[in-house]
């Protein structure tokens, strides 16, 4: 072993005695005692210890297989995993056939968007669809839902959840399967409800605090499948001036939301605003492109924007490493996202006709009622 | 590497702890130091001399065990193939960068892909973002003809591992490196491309601020990359990222300086028509994109070869 001491993660201060008592490869170790250790870096005999058990640990085992690399799967058997395990559905057809069957879990999902577009509904829906009983080949999980603007609305959660109730309901019934009809009984919309944990974050140091708390919440909620953050740009793009410290936070962020998200194989959606890039070269014509810069832009798997065009809601597939670049329209209803030319096939499942222009800002209409404008 | 503990422990009596301060210090000091004669201490170091001096190679045996040893692999797009004379050297640090969706991840997508189904030794994927899609590597095969037997056992050589922090990565690596020493043994190295998709990610919270330890751990990357390469005679191919250069037009690769001479070879990739998002110009249909090779030690660099994403992966336009 010629593993260089420097590349294991102990603390700077007893990298340093190492090098300087001339321990420098794994092998110095190899036999010697923690009491020695201790003894001759002058450090205490539990750190000796932590040490040495450290690298024995990384010490490559001889029953490896050969040509076998540790803890590496076969791109056959990730296929198999990843065709068997369904995505959370978004209600929209198109958008979900655009994804590849919904949002997939263990990737990070990006929604970026203007105000008003549909960012926060898309979550809510999401986070409703997250538990759909499995009889209906949902994943019958909980959803985490990360506020940052104070955007969630309760009562919009409320006619999505109870809109999709119907549905299963309504499903159930033209049917008959059974197993539906006994899972729709359970499937009530204050379940719904109630399987939605909220958090609400107002400083980035709450909103990184409670990242790195996540996998201790997840141990504890293991039918969690959807963590969502509406928005991850907006403490960043006010609080901090800093801009290398805020691409540092916000990378570990990226890489502590995607290591949750394969461990636990859950699904991460995080919401993001739009900012305008002036083109310095040319004519100084500029656009909108998704905040938080250009290092961000590899943070997320899958990065959607959603957009307005001829007063038509849009969702363009910008990056996936799967699918191909497409472009699909949608809408949202009182019971939700939707699709526009299927809107007849759900929508005779919902009680009254959904009007697209009330239902359209929810934000805008409840601002009074919102007790962080008040 | 024995050596070095033994004299450690032998004359740790004196300040003299290790070889190199032994052979680094001045002798004359260094026998006041410790008491042991001047002509000793000079025999010490003559001997330590000869041990640790390399052994000189002739030049005709190197080229022969080049000749032997080195492969080229071909990268699945036959314009990049030509920039980078023949496509990726199996001695070789290959470093693919550039912005969001450039095709970065296509790019290793494809290359594992084309190796996969062409040869019967195994490729390590090493996912540090999420973005491996075993999908689409089965799109890109089956869009290239490949029957489904073909297929199925192209997916079982590529090796894919999830790592979402440095230590594992490094950690990692030395495992690869153990894998392919026993490998060599018996004469048939079990890995022959390994790919890192991408480096950045997992760099990025380590480097900027006032972290000491970044600039270290980087440098610990960089030569475990190079010794898979170098000695192991595998290709390694990492991404990353960039950041803004000096002008507004002008982009250079992530890391840093330090970084910037590690990869043997760099390819740049970009998309030819403007960045155009919701709200101006049309977004659909295959998006001309180019590669430039800018870093190179056998091809002029500043060559660029165009080419687009399609079914097929990364290919011609």
């Amino acid at each position: 072993m010629q593993r260089d001491l420097g590349s294991f993660p102990f603390p700077p201060h007893l990298k340093r005695k190492l090098s300087t008592s001339g321990f420098r490869i794994v092998e110095d170790l190899s036999d010697v005692k923690p009491t020695e250790l201790s003894k001759e870096l002058s450090i205490s005999v539990e750190e000796a210890l932590e040490i040495i058990s450290t690298v024995k640990k990384s010490e490559p085992r001889s029953t490896l297989q050969r040509g076998q690399v540790r803890g590496a799967v076969s791109a056959l058997e990730l296929l198999k995993k990843e065709t068997s395990s369904p995505g959370i559905v978004t209600f929209c057809e198109e958008i979900d056939d655009m994804l590849g069957g919904g949002v997939p879990l263990a990737k990070i999902t990006e929604l970026c968007g203007s105000p008003g577009v549909g960012k926060t509904q898309l979550s809510i829906q999401l986070a409703v669809d997250v538990q759909i009983p499995e009889a209906f080949g949902g994943l019958a999980g909980e959803a985490v839902f990360i506020d940052t603007e104070g955007s969630f609305i309760p009562e919009r959660a409320a006619d999505i959840a109870s809109a999709t109730h119907q549905h299963c309901k309504h499903v159930a019934e033209l049917q008959g399967i059974e197993d539906q009809i006994s899972a729709v009984e359970d499937f009530t919309p204050e379940k719904i409800l109630s399987g939605i944990h909220y958090f609400r974050c107002h400083n980035y140091t709450e909103l990184i605090a409670l990242v790195n708390l996540l996998p201790n919440f997840l141990e504890d909620h293991e039918k969690v499948k959807l963590v969502i953050i509406d928005s991850i740009a907006f403490h960043f793009r006010h609080d901090l001036d800093d801009m290398s410290l805020r691409t540092r936070l916000l990378n570990g962020l990226a890489q502590s939301l995607i290591k949750m998200a394969v461990a636990h194989q859950l699904a991460v959606v995080l919401t993001n605003q739009m900012t305008t890039k002036v083109n310095v070269g040319q004519s100084g014509i500029s656009h909108l492109s998704p905040a938080l810069g250009e290092s961000w832009g590899h943070a997320a798997t899958i990065r959607i924007i959603l957009f307005w065009k001829d007063n038509q809601r849009y969702a363009l597939l910008y990056k996936s490493p799967s699918k191909k670049e497409t472009t699909v329209s949608y809408q949202i209803t009182k019971g939700g996202i939707r699709s526009v030319d299927h809107q007849q096939t759900v929508m005779d499942t919902m009680k009254g006709t959904a009007d697209e222009s009330d239902s359209m800002n929810p934000r805008k209409r409840l601002k009074p009622d919102d007790p962080d404008n008040g | 590497m024995m050596r070095q503990k033994q004299v450690r422990l032998y004359i740790s009596f004196c300040d003299a702890l290790t070889v190199s301060d032994i052979i680094c210090s001045d002798v004359e000091e260094l026998a006041r130091k410790c008491g042991i004669s001047y002509k000793v201490l000079l025999s010490i170091r003559k001997v330590l001399f000869a041990q640790c001096a390399p052994i000189p190679i002739s030049g005709a045996n190197l080229y022969k065990e080049v000749i032997a040893s080195v492969a080229i692999l071909p990268t699945g797009c036959q314009s990049i193939d030509k920039l980078l004379d023949g496509g990726f050297y199996t001695c070789e640090l290959l470093e693919v960068a550039g912005p969001t969706r450039s095709g970065k991840t296509q790019f290793c997508l494809t290359a594992a892909a084309s190796f996969a189904t062409q040869s019967s030794q195994n490729v390590l994927y090493v996912d540090t973002t999420g973005g491996f899609s075993p999908q689409r590597l089965q799109e890109i095969m089956a869009k290239k003809g490949c029957t489904l037997q073909v297929i199925r056992e192209a997916l079982k050589k590529i090796q894919c591992k999830q790592v979402f922090d440095i230590f594992e990565l490094l950690e990692l690596l030395e495992d690869i490196r153990g894998c392919l020493e026993q490998g060599q043994e018996d004469d048939r190295p079990s890995v022959r491309m390994v790919i890192v998709d991408s480096v950045s990610a997992l760099m990025a919270p380590l480097l900027g601020g006032n972290q000491v330890d970044g600039q270290a751990l980087l440098h610990h990357l960089a030569q475990a990359l190079k010794i898979l390469s170098v000695e192991f005679y595998t290709a390694v191919m990492v991404t990353n990222n960039v950041v803004q250069g000096d002008s507004a037009e002008d982009v250079k690769p992530a890391l840093g300086r330090s970084w910037l001479g590690v990869p043997h070879s760099r390819l740049m990739l970009r998309y030819k028509t403007a960045n155009s998002l919701p709200g101006g110009g049309d977004y659909c249909g295959a998006v001309e994109r180019c590669a430039t090779l800018v870093k190179s030690q056998r091809q002029p660099t500043g060559r660029y070869a165009p080419f687009v994403i399609s079914g097929k992966g990364v290919t011609d336009s």
